[in-house]
């Protein structure tokens, strides 16, 4: 049993965290002005350190790395507070296509020549993850789908459909009516009306989707955790700075126990995220998306409950938009969502007992 | 011991409704459904505040000899519960609720007659100059300082929290004028025009992206010594005043079980993901069902308030266990609002406002457009107006006597 990094793993986190830098409010600002809500010219630079390749098998040209790796990568993001899309845009896309057997869109993606959004959710619905309203028609496809994250930045749709197809269509083409809006973490979404759009259809089997968004909503998780561990972290800090009633406002046992139980669910959350990506190479591909689900049920109530103890402790400050805290807490509450909110994952893991 | 309205409340009552139904624009209602931050903003909450002006009812709740209504206790918690229910802006508190039974209170006949009509009117706008940066739950260390100089005070500091100050003409604000005694006895209450070079107003955004807070620099700021409210270090008697009317005067429960009726409305129609409506749901439909219990308590805890102050007890502490319910039933309801949208209830526009022409086109229904922004202001209701912390330490303090 070895829960330490290896050295490749420590280079990884370390390179991560030298690319995001301290938190930067204004700059993200900024870099949401970009076109799409992201620059392009990062995700290159995304691809540069090798985060895409990561996620891409080997025999398409990537570096095929282990679940253990992917986690600590999103964990990694997480904890630098990332703009980058590179689980819903990156990860996402990359493994579908993978899963789909589509190698040239697999090679493009991971070197961030193209940049791909997934339409899986249709309006009118919940959380369900397979396609009902999205069909082929001929050689065309036709339906709608709503909160395609990064869409506005896409060059590349993948498109969920009916009866385990998946419909690769560019961002352009004719018959796609599109619908950009912002979402909760600062990034663009959209809503997309399909009106007959030629697409190039691929077969998805329903256990090669149902793996991704097993690993999706694991790397969810490990994202979560970060951003947990970056808002506790602040948050420790500031209840040792701040002074009322002549006294740091740390020193009042009323904040220390409930500072104690954040500190207890960090733990756990990252025991669960651990545990559950260390698990992949043992567990059959029929049960990951239920653990999956699991894991990331546990751990968006662990980071949703730090991150509204960090907002509450940071009094009036953490109603703002100056501080990391509120923006970690954003991407928590989409993260908590994707692919299932906890009620969604809970049940699915509960049927798994 | 009962519950009942008698023939007159019940007359009232209809009264309200009434008028409400005449009186209340559509574009208004509207533009409080569609407003995410606590208070609406002037352009929709002066119209109203005028319409009850004009109707004699928009300081109702203050003496009659200030300009009230002289209204009962009870014919104030069906007005309110009325406006509740039709949908009615929460007007700005700053003048109406804050500022104004101060000076009806503690202010003497000239300022009385300076600035209460302008209150009612609704010409002069007010805003609260009472946390700083270095003091927020532990106010009584505030260090703005005021000074005399000849017939005015000059003021130095900073304020911070000031809720609409960039709409504001006047702020109330707790200075220090005497930094050699207990930091509680030291203060005043000075009223201070917003349109001088000694004040500039900072605006902070919140993390929804809305504008409503914001920081006010007192440089050299002047005022007339004539606009100080009480007696010279007699500002923290009329802070706590101020406090305990900011957290009990007016009732909590009307807003949010109407807050839940529309839980249920929604969940009647949000699809549920098995070709249902999520009302359908046992864990949604009991979730809204434990709100609907605390909202159904809370407003009894309010009525039983209610009746001590008719029966001229005095409601004290008592304010901050409804602050402490009230605004974490918000947040629940808020945060449950936002659940019941699913994928749509993740929108969060950075356009304002979300009412009138130039508002963007929503996501799926309506409500989901706003719903993000509504919980995370939502968050900010256990810091304001005394943090939930302080409540609680008020309560054992003073009703438990720990």
């Amino acid at each position: 049993m070895n829960f330490d990094l290896d050295d490749d793993q420590r280079l990884t986190r370390d390179t991560i965290g030298r690319f995001l830098g301290p938190v930067d409010i204004a700059a993200r600002h900024a870099m949401r002005q970009a076109d799409g809500g992201y620059p392009r010219t990062r995700w290159r630079e995304v691809a540069d350190l090798g985060l895409l390749a990561l996620a891409a098998p080997a025999a398409m040209g990537g570096i095929g790395g282990t679940m253990v790796d992917l986690a600590l990568v999103a964990e990694a993001l997480g904890k630098g507070l990332a703009i980058d899309p590179w689980l819903e845009n990156g990860v996402l896309p990359i493994r579908l296509a993978a899963a789909a057997d589509d190698g040239a869109l697999v090679g493009d993606l991971l070197a961030g020549a193209r940049v791909a959004a997934v339409a899986f959710a249709e309006p009118g619905r919940r959380y369900e993850t397979e396609a009902a309203g999205t069909r082929v028609d001929g050689e065309r496809l036709v339906g709608a789908k709503t909160f395609v994250l990064g869409a506005p930045l896409a060059d590349t749709l993948l498109v969920t459909a009916t009866e385990n197809r998946l419909a690769r269509v560019a961002a352009d083409a004719p018959g796609i009516v599109r619908q950009d809006y912002p979402v909760i973490d600062g990034s663009r979404a959209a809503t997309i009306d399909l009106h007959r759009v030629p697409a190039e259809l691929f077969d998805l089997p329903a256990t090669g989707f149902d793996r991704v968004i097993g690993d999706v909503r694991l790397l969810a998780a490990a994202e979560m955790l970060g951003l947990a561990q970056a808002m506790f972290d602040d948050t420790l800090a500031y209840v040792g700075e701040r002074q009322q009633f002549g006294a740091a406002i740390g020193s009042f046992q009323a904040l220390q126990h409930r500072l104690v139980e954040c500190y207890a669910a960090l733990e756990q959350a990252r025991s669960m995220v651990l545990r559950t990506a260390m698990l992949d190479p043992a567990t059959d591909d029929a049960k990951w998306p239920r653990i999956a689900a699991g894991a990331k049920a546990f751990v968006g109530e662990a980071a949703m409950r730090i991150g509204l103890e960090a907002v509450q402790m940071h009094g009036g400050m953490g109603q703002t938009d100056e501080l990391a805290i509120g923006h970690a807490l954003k991407r928590v509450m989409l993260l908590d969502r994707l692919l299932g909110d906890q009620t969604l994952c809970l049940t699915a893991y509960a049927r798994a007992a | 011991m009962d519950l009942d309205l008698t023939k007159a409340e019940l007359e009232f009552r209809e009264e309200v409704r009434d008028f409400l139904r005449t009186s209340l624009p559509d574009h208004v209602r509207e533009g409080a459904r569609r407003t995410p931050g606590v208070f609406v903003e002037p352009d929709i909450g002066l119209v109203w505040h005028r319409i009850l002006n004009d109707k004699g009812w928009v300081a109702y709740h203050w003496p009659e000899d200030c300009g009230g209504t002289g209204w009962t206790p009870m014919q104030r918690y069906i007005f309110e519960k009325e406006c509740a229910v039709a949908g009615a802006p929460a007007l700005s508190v700053l003048g109406l609720r804050l500022v104004g039974p101060v000076i009806c209170a503690f202010g003497t006949q000239e300022q009385k007659d300076r600035f209460l009509p302008a209150i009612r009117a609704g010409t002069d706008y007010w805003c609260q100059g009472y946390s700083e940066p270095q003091s927020g739950s532990d106010l009584a260390s505030l260090r703005t300082r005021a000074r005399r100089d000849g017939n005015d005070y000059v003021v130095d500091g900073s304020k911070i929290w000031t809720t609409h100050a960039h709409h504001a003409n006047w702020i109330f604000c707790l200075v220090r004028t005497d930094p050699d005694v207990r930091k509680q006895a030291g203060i005043s209450f000075l009223l201070i025009p917003m349109d001088q070079p000694g004040v500039t107003v900072t605006p902070i955004i919140t993390m929804a992206g809305d504008h409503e807070v914001n920081q006010v620099f007192l440089d050299g700021a002047r005022t007339p010594v004539a606009n100080r409210i009480g007696d010279e270090g007699q500002g923290w008697t009329i802070a706590k005043f101020l406090l305990e009317n900011e957290r009990g005067g007016s009732f909590h429960a009307p807003r949010l079980i109407r807050a839940i009726d529309h839980l249920e409305a929604l969940a009647g129609i949000a699809p549920s993901g098995h070709n249902g409506a999520l009302a359908g749901d046992i864990q949604v439909a009991t979730r809204i069902a434990r709100l609907r219990l605390e909202a159904e308590a809370l407003e009894t805890t309010e009525l039983r308030i209610l009746a001590d102050i008719a029966k001229g007890r005095p409601a004290g502490p008592q304010t901050s266990l409804v602050k402490l319910l009230s605004s974490e039933l918000h947040q629940r309801i808020d945060g449950l609002a936002m659940e019941l949208h699913g994928y749509d209830g993740l929108q969060l526009p950075t356009a304002r406002p979300l009412y009138g022409n130039e508002a963007p086109p929503a996501i799926g229904d309506a409500d989901a457009q706003i719903a993000a922004a509504r919980y995370l202001n939502s968050r900010a209701w256990t810091v304001f107006g005394g943090s939930s912390e302080v409540q609680k330490n008020i309560i054992a303090k003073t009703v438990l006597r720990l």
